[in-house]
C-alpha cells in the first residue's frame, strides 16, 4: 500500500497538472487518450478498497427505484379514458343537431341567417360544454389531489382544452364548409359568424368557472349554457347588413377581443393554478 | 437517504401569516404534525407537496428544491388532502384506477395495486360501487388507499382519520406503523392518540409556528413535574377549571379526581403523576382556565 501511495506521489510530481498536460507535452487529442490510458493502466487499485466501494455502489444501486419516464401521449390516453361519458354524450348530441341543422336548413334553401339561427347556439354550448367539463376539478374538489400527481392539474387541463377544443373546431369548420358551399359565401366570412360566438362562450364561461364557486357544478353549466344561448340568439337577430363584407371587420374585432381575452384568462389561471391559490377554494 | 428540508418556511394571505418561518429536517420515520385548528398545518402540509407556493423560504429534497423537481418529486409523493376530493360517479376501483394512470404507473401495476390497497383498506366488496354511495369513513379509507398508490417515500397524511370509528383508527394506525420503514410520513391532526403511538417524533405546531418538536420521549420529559393528580370537593372543580389547564376529571366516592397540567402544585394534597402526550399538548396549546 505503501508503495502503491509512493509510486502516485512520484507520478504527481513528474506529471504537469490540468490542460497543461497536452500543451506542455505537445499531444495531439488522440496521442493524449493514449497517453493516458498507458498511465491509468500503470495504476492498479487497491483490492480491499475496490471491494468495499464497489460493494457500497452495488447497495446503492439496488436501493434505487428505477422509474421510466411515462410518455406525454399517456395524458391523451388517460383523458380519453376517464373524461365522463355524459360529457361525451352531450358534446355528441350537439354535434348531431348540428349537422342535421345545416342539412335540414340546406334543404329548404334557406339564407344564411337561416344557418345560423341555431349554429351560433349550438356553437355557444359547445364552447360551454368544454369549459365547464374542465370546473368539474374544482367543483368536487379533487383539484388538489390532482395538483399533487404526476400528471399534475396544469398538464390535465392543457391536454383537456386541446382535445376538446380542436374537436370543437374540426366540427365547427365542417359545418362553416357547408354553409359555404350552399350559401355561396366565402367561408373565412361564414367560419367567423360561428366561430365569435364559440370563443366569448368560452370567455364568459371560463370567467363563470373560476370566478363564481356555484359556476363549478352542472347548475353552473346549465346557467351559462341559458346566458350564453340567449346571446348568441340575440346575435343572429342583429341588422342583416352587419352580415356584409362592409362590417367584417367587426366581427374579426370580436374574435381578435375574444381571442386575446380567452388567452389572458387561461393564462391567469394556469398561474393561479401553478400558485396553488385556486386550489385551496376547495 | 431521503431527507426533507424545510428553511424558513413561509406564507402569507395579505396581512394574515397562515406559516411563518418553519424550518424542519425530516429523515425516515413518522413525523406527527399537532396543533390546533387553524395553526397553519394544512398550508404547511400543502407547501410539502408542491400544491401551494410557499411566500417565503423552500422545501428541498435530497438537497434539491422540489419546484425544480417537478415530476420527479410527484412521483415519490403520496398525499391525502383534508378535503378528500373525489368523483361521486366513479366506482371505487375506477376512482384508484384513474390515480394509478396520473401517478404514471403502468395499467398491470395499478390493477394489482389497486386490488391490494382496496384489500388493505377493506373496500374490495365495494370496490364497483359507485363513491357516492359511500360512508364518511369508507370515502377516508378510499382516501388512504389512493395516497399509497404508488407507495410513495414520502406521506402526507391531512387529518387522515376525521370521520373513522376507533376499529378503522387503530387499523390505520396500524398500517401506517407498517409502512414507517424507508419513507418518511408526516401526519397532521389535532388527535393527540392518534400519533401517540405511531409517531417517532412529534412537531407541535401553533399560529403558522413550529413550537416544540422532538421524539415523544423528550416531548412527555419538557412536561414531568408538571402534571398533578388531585382529589377535590365537588363544588370546587369549576374553580380549579377556571384556574388550571385540566386534562381529565372524573367523580369518585370521595370526590372529583383531577389531573391537572402546571408548573406549580395546584394544592396541598396533590402528587405529581406520569405525564402522556395529551398533557403536552394541553401544556403547550391550553391557556389556562380554558
Amino acid at each position: 500500500m505503501r508503495e502503491h501511495q509512493e509510486r502516485q506521489s512520484e507520478g504527481a510530481e513528474e506529471r504537469p497538472k490540468g490542460r497543461n498536460i497536452r500543451e506542455g507535452a505537445g499531444l495531439t487529442e488522440a496521442g493524449f487518450v493514449k497517453k493516458f490510458r498507458e498511465t491509468a493502466a500503470s495504476l492498479s487499485p487497491e483490492e480491499p478498497g475496490r471491494t468495499e466501494a464497489i460493494a457500497r455502489i452495488g447497495l446503492e444501486v439496488r436501493e434505487k427505484v428505477v422509474h421510466r419516464a411515462p410518455p406525454r401521449e399517456n395524458l391523451l390516453l388517460i383523458q380519453l379514458q376517464y373524461i365522463s361519458p355524459g360529457f361525451w354524450l352531450l358534446q355528441g348530441a350537439v354535434v348531431v343537431m348540428l349537422v342535421i341543422w345545416v342539412e335540414k336548413t340546406s334543404m329548404v334553401r334557406g339564407g344564411l341567417r337561416d344557418f345560423l339561427n341555431w349554429t351560433s347556439i349550438l356553437a355557444a354550448w359547445m364552447g360551454v360544454l368544454g369549459c365547464g367539463d374542465m370546473g368539474r376539478h374544482f367543483s368536487r374538489g379533487v383539484a388538489e389531489l390532482e395538483q399533487s400527481c404526476y400528471f399534475n392539474l396544469l398538464q390535465l387541463w392543457t391536454i383537456r382544452m386541446i382535445l376538446s377544443g380542436s374537436v370543437d373546431i374540426v366540427v365547427l369548420m365542417f359545418c362553416s364548409v357547408r354553409i359555404a358551399e350552399y350559401t355561396v359565401m366565402p367561408f373565412v366570412q361564414v367560419s367567423l359568424y360561428i366561430l365569435v360566438p364559440f370563443v366569448l362562450s368560452n370567455v364568459f364561461c371560463l370567467l363563470f368557472v373560476t370566478g363564481l364557486r356555484g359556476g363549478r357544478g352542472w347548475y353552473g353549466q346549465i346557467v351559462a349554457a341559458f346566458v350564453t344561448g340567449i346571446l348568441a340568439a340575440v346575435q343572429t337577430r342583429i341588422p342583416a347588413h352587419f352580415y356584409t363584407m362592409a362590417f367584417i371587420w367587426v366581427w374579426v374585432a370580436a374574435l381578435l377581443a375574444g381571442g386575446l381575452l380567452l388567452a389572458w384568462q387561461l393564462r391567469y389561471m394556469y398561474e393561479k393554478i401553478r400558485r396553488g391559490e385556486v386550489l385551496c377554494w376547495n | 437517504m431521503l431527507e426533507l428540508t424545510l428553511e424558513g418556511l413561509t406564507k402569507k394571505y395579505g396581512s394574515k401569516t397562515a406559516v411563518n418561518g418553519f424550518s424542519y429536517t425530516m429523515t425516515r420515520g413518522v413525523y406527527g404534525l399537532l396543533g390546533a385548528n387553524g395553526s397553519g398545518k394544512t398550508t404547511l402540509l400543502r407547501m410539502i407537496c408542491g400544491i401551494l407556493e410557499a411566500t417565503e423560504g423552500t422545501v428541498c429534497c435530497g438537497g434539491m428544491e422540489i419546484g425544480k423537481m417537478g415530476a420527479e418529486y410527484r412521483r415519490i409523493l403520496g398525499y391525502l388532502p383534508q378535503n378528500f376530493g373525489y368523483y361521486p360517479e366513479f366506482t371505487a376501483k375506477r376512482f384508484l384506477m384513474y390515480l394509478a394512470a396520473l401517478k404514471a404507473l403502468p395499467r398491470g401495476e395499478a390493477e394489482a395495486r389497486s386490488e391490494e390497497l382496496l384489500g388493505l383498506v377493506e373496500l374490495t366488496s365495494v370496490k364497483n360501487k359507485k363513491i357516492k354511495t359511500f360512508s364518511g369513513g369508507m370515502i377516508r379509507r378510499l382516501g388512504i388507499a389512493q395516497a399509497l398508490l404508488n407507495d410513495p417515500e414520502l406521506l402526507v397524511l391531512d387529518e387522515p382519520t376525521t370521520g373513522l370509528d376507533p376499529k378503522e383508527r387503530i387499523r390505520f394506525r396500524n398500517i401506517i406503523s407498517s409502512l414507517s420503514k424507508n419513507r418518511i410520513i408526516i401526519l397532521s391532526t389535532h388527535i393527540v392518540p392518534d400519533v401517540e403511538y405511531i409517531a417517532d417524533e412529534i412537531l407541535l405546531m401553533r399560529e403558522g409556528k413550529l413550537l416544540a418538536a422532538g421524539d415523544i420521549g423528550n416531548m412527555l420529559e419538557t412536561v414531568r413535574g408538571k402534571v398533578w393528580e388531585c382529589i377535590v370537593k365537588p363544588e370546587d372543580t369549576e374553580t380549579y377549571q377556571a384556574r388550571f389547564r385540566v386534562s381529565n376529571l372524573r367523580n369518585t366516592d370521595s370526590g372529583v379526581r383531577l389531573r391537572i397540567v402546571s408548573d406549580f402544585c395546584p394544592v396541598e394534597n396533590a402528587r405529581p403523576g406520569d405525564p402522556d402526550l395529551e398533557d403536552v399538548y394541553l401544556y403547550y396549546f391550553s391557556e389556562a382556565g380554558n
